[in-house]
C-alpha cells in the first residue's frame, strides 16, 4: 500500500472512529447538555475527517467528490443552528 | 444506541439522540457512496443532511413551545 493509501485509510478510520466515540457518548451523557456536546462533535470531527481524506483520495477535481464535499459541508453549517435550538429548548424544559 | 435513547429517554435527549442518528446515518451513506461507487448513496445523503436539520429544529420548536 502506497503512503497516499495510508493516509486515507487513516483518515477513514478516524472518522469512523470518532463517530463511535460519540454515539457513545450520547448513549451514556447524564443530561441532555452532555449528549449535545456528542451529538454537536459526531456533525463537526467525522465530515472534516471525511471531506480530508476524499480530497486525498480522488482530488478535488471530481464531480462525486464534490457533492459528498457540499453534503459534508452542509453538515457542518447545519449544525450549530440546531444545537442552539436544541440547547434552548433542553433550558426550556428544565 | 441512539435508537434505543430514542424510546426510552425524556423527550429533549430523544431529540438530541435524533439529530445525532441522522449525522451517523449521513456519514455512513457518504463513506458507502465513495466505498462502493455509487453517487445514488450521496443524493440520499444529501436528501438526508438538508431534511434532518429541518426536522430537528421544528421538533425542538414545538418542544420550546409545549414547555
Amino acid at each position: 500500500m502506497t503512503a497516499h493509501g495510508v493516509v486515507v485509510h487513516v483518515l477513514v478510520w478516524l472518522a469512523v472512529a470518532a463517530e463511535l466515540v460519540c454515539v457513545l457518548g450520547v448513549a451514556l451523557g447524564r443530561d441532555a447538555f452532555a449528549r449535545l456536546h456528542y451529538a454537536s462533535a459526531a456533525a463537526t470531527l467525522g465530515p472534516i475527517l471525511l471531506i480530508v481524506a476524499l480530497l486525498v483520495e480522488e482530488g478535488a477535481h471530481s464531480t462525486a467528490t464534490a457533492a459528498s464535499v457540499g453534503v459534508a459541508l452542509l453538515l457542518l453549517i447545519a449544525n450549530p443552528i440546531t444545537t442552539i435550538a436544541v440547547a434552548r429548548a433542553a433550558r426550556v424544559q428544565r | 444506541m441512539p435508537l434505543a435513547l430514542i424510546v426510552r429517554a425524556p423527550r429533549v435527549d430523544a431529540l438530541v439522540a435524533v439529530q445525532c442518528a441522522g449525522t451517523v446515518t449521513t456519514v455512513a451513506l457518504l463513506l458507502l457512496s465513495e466505498g462502493f461507487k455509487r453517487s445514488i448513496y450521496t443524493n440520499v445523503a444529501l436528501a438526508l443532511a438538508v431534511a434532518g436539520p429541518l426536522a430537528t429544529l421544528a421538533f425542538a420548536r414545538f418542544l420550546e413551545r409545549d414547555a
